[in-house]
């Protein structure tokens, strides 16, 4: 009641302010944000806009915002212990669950998301987490999986290059992308060119394609402003070919997991060590035996001499790719198609990729990054015009979805939101097609040259929209509106339910309620057409008693939450 | 001029633009069903790459594959495999000992293998890659260009459509009814996508079918429900935003569809023949239910996308060296192996076996020189099966290459190999381009030659547009 009566008045208290200071300067105006914006604002670094943070960001202004943000403590995932590959028969049930599945890691992401206080670096990490991709289809344990997503927790407003060279050794990464084990077959090289001449096996290729293709520098060269850059007959140039992926490959290879750890005190023995960053393996001689010794040639001909630790070539590898001119504008469209709008200007990539260089040696490069493209001219202001901007926004990914309603309604949840079947109806993320942590490939759930079917602009979102999970949205609007998500004990402790009596006296009103709406949700951009379809639904209902004022306010938020209108961020 | 039942409901729904007729539009459908001309491909996307090389092995020449496998330990062995004749290439071949349900389909002569098919440009031979004379695909030995390459059948740009979607384009006029003509029980990747058509996804089963599209707080007859009515009419507006524009578009068409479903129900047959499920099988399984009501639904021409993950097999695709006939691939080829019998086998039970054809697309085959972890890396051409009751069965398929066979030379730095030198992993050139596989399969369907060129607008740089495989 309380809350929601603030942001009513918070509505309409700032409403008068931009009236009464329409002719205000840009500073005051950023001094204080208006209330559309700092919606607008929220619903691109947070997971979603809710009435006590937009009453404190407008209090506060941006900077402030995200100068706290920088210094939240960090969110955390469960310490989970470290259990053997296989599963013993002994461990069941909650053992089972919480040891062999992603259970606590999906439970805390939504946990952390809905009422965590650092919610801009937990954006971030999750947009990270889907450039720099691992999955549990090939990192089956919760607790191989856990490391990662802290590493991304932790570095999310870190350094770009220091990222990529931690990702690297992540032993989560080592094994989804399999340079974990990486070497030659004979394990004693004859000779320092083994691995190069090696007629047995080849090193494996896995790691560095990705790591070029998807992590940093893309395949093509880039203009810093994203467009791709062209050669004299105005053909795309590529960055790497199939011998530089060789090279790189032979550069990974050397490293295994950290000594093995302790088991769980009632299981005993030893379990990999998905803890610590990988190794290097060493003979008994100490020699790194399973690092190809021969020289190489990287990116844009940098060579490696060759005979060196494979720490170092480890360095100079991602030193080259990092030092890659294509990795500004590759990250940075992606972070501003993650968070703001999937057809970013060629000015505003431009723009946010020069600040993505002139920090690169900043430990705070990404947060740098992540604040110009929040505060960019692109992002800001109270909408943006259809007519001149038709294309703006981002379809809201099935987790920003739920996240986003769940958060503008203040609702109670326990976090079990991935899977879910209530009434024998699909209405979890990952019956959205966005099962957190288990993204089907290394190319995580859509790539970020997906267009929207049957227009030519991009919607990378849209890989996840179809007919099947376009109603299972509508269905989850169904449920946490009209009803609730109940408990169901152990796996769904307390369900996930929202307190709409504040919004009831709000239905003798109609205007008023979804005016209301209206600003919470689509921060003031609804049409007067879609006002009216509304209305009418609405006023269809007699405002007799509280039951029906009920449903009228059910149908509203309902229709509302459901249409295309609000899907789309904009 | 005659507007065709379709032109005449696409205009009509047009000019009059209200969602509220969808159910109209389907409610239609009965009058007119008739479709003793049918014909339905469904595609089955093997997403990672098949090491399609340990799928069908040399078994008279066993001694050039496991030269190259046998150290690195992910060579199956001679003795398990599934003894194939094939009678084009004159020699013995072997499938692996997962497939028996395909070894079946192939002693039945319903199941034929297209061999070294590929995303080409224009046909490409060692000489030609070498020295750079010969136009080859984007970004080779990518997933996600080779993913693409397979679906659009354009391999030199990007394109926005699918062969599936295009072929659906150029068949939906056959169908009496606007019910989606191309339906994904494995979300909407690019292959599904048409100019005009757009994709229906659905639920596999054991979803029912009737529920395969669901909407939930609603009375089964919506239309006076204003709350029904205004989420309708939300479709229709705000239509110069390009994203709430291509939402609506999809959302619109999923009331339409999941009222139609609802109304055909969920069929009793066919029992799909496959225990345990699998999630191939259940993906069939849903594509069968809806063949069984292609008559209450109006269908005659359908294509249906299907997929299966974890093919990528860069470690551990065997289980060990000692073991190597189980492990992650084996379990996967099992899976494929059980669910295209199981859904053969349903279709002979629907009285469709021989108007439907079953076939694989995949990313890549996988290098033929392992890597050291009992893995394979990224290759290029591909060996693809086609499974169906018109399928001239029993042999192999594709455009004859170096060696005069359609079957690679399996040899690294050999002479359908991209790399060169002793670090070569054989990589194969295609020397069939998956256009010519396409475009058999269209054909059969009933696509003509123009339209053809425009379903595979690449074609006529190939020499055969059709391989021969379907009778």
């Amino acid at each position: 009641m309380k809350t929601k009566l603030l942001l009513t008045r918070a509505v309409f208290f700032s409403a008068f302010i931009l009236s009464a200071f329409l002719c205000a300067t840009a500073s005051l105006v950023e001094a204080q944000p208006s209330p559309a914006d700092t919606i607008r604002f929220l619903e691109q670094s947070t997971f979603g806009p809710t009435s006590e943070l937009v009453g404190h960001v407008q209090q506060v202004g941006w900077e402030a915002f995200l100068n706290e943000q920088l210094a939240a403590p960090t969110a955390d995932y469960p310490d989970l212990p470290f259990w053997p590959q296989t599963r013993p028969t002994s461990c069941t049930g909650d053992c089972q669950r919480d040891n062999y599945t992603l259970y606590q890691l999906q439970q805390h992401f939504f946990a952390n998301a809905l009422s965590g206080q650092d919610q801009l670096r937990q954006r971030v990490a999750f947009a990270l987490g889907q450039i720099l991709v691992t999955s549990a289809v090939d990192v089956p344990l919760p607790s191989w999986m856990r490391g990662y997503q802290q590493l991304l927790y932790a570095e999310a407003f870190g350094n770009f290059r220091q990222l990529l060279y931690d990702v690297t050794l992540n032993p989560a990464m080592g094994r989804f992308l399999n340079m974990v084990n990486n070497r030659c077959q004979t394990p004693t090289p004859a000779n320092a060119n083994v691995c190069r001449n090696g007629v047995k096996s080849q090193p494996n290729e896995n790691y560095a394609r990705e790591i070029l293709q998807l992590f940093s520098i893309g395949t093509f060269a880039l203009n810093q402003d994203g467009t791709r850059a062209v050669d004299g007959s105005g053909n795309p140039i590529p960055t790497y070919d199939q011998n530089t992926v060789e090279q790189f490959a032979r550069v990974f290879t050397g490293w295994v997991l950290a000594p093995a750890l302790p088991g769980p005190p009632d299981v005993g023995g030893t379990v990999p060590n998905y803890r610590d960053p990988m190794v290097l393996h060493k003979d008994s001689q100490g020699r790194e035996d399973y690092h190809d010794q021969g020289p190489k040639t990287l990116l844009n001909g940098v060579q490696l001499p060759g005979g060196q630790s494979a720490d170092q070539e480890l360095s100079a590898a991602i030193d080259n790719i990092a030092d890659h001119p294509n990795v500004a504008p590759f990250i940075s469209k992606q972070l501003i198609q993650h968070l703001v709008t999937s057809n970013p200007s060629t000015a505003y990539v431009q723009r946010i990729a020069n600040v993505f260089v002139a920090t690169r040696t900043s430990a705070t490069q990404l947060f740098e990054v992540v604040r110009a493209i929040l505060l960019d001219d692109e992002a800001r202001g109270d909408s943006k015009d259809p007519s001149t901007l038709p294309s703006y926004g981002k379809l809201r990914e099935p987790v920003q979805f739920i996240t986003n309603v769940l958060r503008a309604f203040n609702a109670q949840s326990d976090g079990v939101l991935d899977s879910l079947n209530v009434g024998g109806s699909a209405i979890g993320s990952a019956d959205m097609n966005q099962d957190v942590f288990n993204a089907p490939s290394v190319f995580s759930f859509y790539p970020p040259t997906a267009r929207v079917p049957g227009e030519s602009v991009l919607g990378p979102q849209f890989v996840l929209f179809s007919s099947l999970t376009s109603l299972r949205r509508d269905n989850f609007v169904n449920r946490v509106i009209f009803s609730t998500i109940p408990a169901a004990p152990p796996n769904r402790p307390n369900g996930t339910s929202i307190d709409l009596s504040a919004w009831i006296p709000l239905a003798n009103d109609p205007n008023n309620l979804i005016e209301t709406l209206n600003q919470l949700l689509l921060h003031g951009t609804m049409s007067d057409d879609m006002r009216q379809s509304v209305i009418t639904a609405v006023t269809s209902i007699p405002a007799s008693n509280d039951s029906n004022r009920r449903i009228r306010v059910q149908t509203a938020i309902y229709l509302i939450l459901t249409s295309s209108q609000y899907q789309v961020q904009r | 001029m005659a507007l065709t039942r379709r032109e005449f409901l696409c205009r009509s729904f047009g000019a009059i633009g209200a969602a509220a007729l969808a159910f109209e539009r389907f409610g239609l459908i009965q009058a007119f069903a008739q479709s003793a001309d049918y014909k339905a491909l469904v595609c089955i996307f093997l997403f990672g790459g098949n090491d399609s090389g340990n799928v069908v092995i040399p078994f008279d020449d066993y001694a050039s594959y496991a030269n190259a496998r046998a150290v690195s330990g992910v060579a199956i062995p001679q003795s398990s495999l599934l003894q194939i004749d094939v009678p084009s290439v004159g020699s013995r071949f072997g499938l692996h000992p997962s497939l028996t349900g395909l070894n079946d389909l192939w002693g039945q002569g319903k199941a034929a293998v297209v061999c070294n098919v590929g995303p080409l440009v224009e046909p490409t031979n060692r000489d030609s890659y070498t020295n750079g004379t010969a136009r080859v695909p984007i970004n080779l030995f990518s997933h996600s260009d080779q993913q693409n390459q397979w679906q659009t059948s354009v391999s030199n740009t990007a394109s926005g459509t699918g062969w599936g979607g295009r072929l659906a384009d150029k068949t939906a006029d056959l169908n009496t009814t606007t019910f989606p003509p191309i339906t994904s029980a494995a979300g909407t990747p690019i292959f599904v996508a048409g100019n005009v058509e757009q994709p229906l996804a659905i639920a596999p089963a054991p979803t029912t079918l009737n529920t395969a599209l669901r909407l939930d707080g609603f009375p089964s007859s919506p239309d006076n429900d204003p709350r029904y009515i205004a989420l309708q009419q939300l479709l229709q507006e705000d239509q110069s935003l390009t994203l709430v524009r291509g939402a609506s578009r999809i959302t619109n068409e999923a009331l339409g569809v999941q009222r139609a479903l609802a109304v055909a129900g969920d069929p009793a047959v066919p029992p799909f023949p496959l225990n345990p499920r699998t999630s191939l099988g259940n993906q069939l399984e849903q594509v069968a239910k809806m063949i069984s009501v292609r008559t209450a639904l109006g269908m005659s021409r359908q294509i249906f996308f299907c997929s299966l993950g974890g093919f990528d097999t860069h470690s551990g695709q065997v289980t060990s060296a000692t073991s190597p006939t189980t492990g992650t691939h084996a379990n996967l080829l099992a899976q494929v192996s059980g669910a295209m019998k199981a859904f053969y086998d349903a279709t002979v039970t629907l009285g469709v076996a021989s108007q439907v054809v079953t076939f694989t697309l995949s990313d890549f085959a996988r290098t033929f020189v392992p890597n050291g972890n009992l893995g394979t890396d990224h290759a290029w051409g591909s060996h693809h099966f086609v499974v169906g009751g018109s399928v001239r069965g029993g042999d192999f398929y594709g455009v004859v290459g170096a060696n005069g066979t359609v079957f690679p030379t399996l040899a690294a730095n050999g002479p359908d190999d991209t790399d060169q030198g002793s670090s070569a992993r054989g990589r194969w050139i295609p020397t069939t381009a998956v256009d010519q596989y396409g475009a058999t399969l269209a054909s059969w369907f009933g696509v003509g030659n123009t339209d053809l060129a425009a379903v595979f607008p690449n074609i006529g740089r190939f020499g055969q547009s059709n391989l021969g495989f379907i009778a």
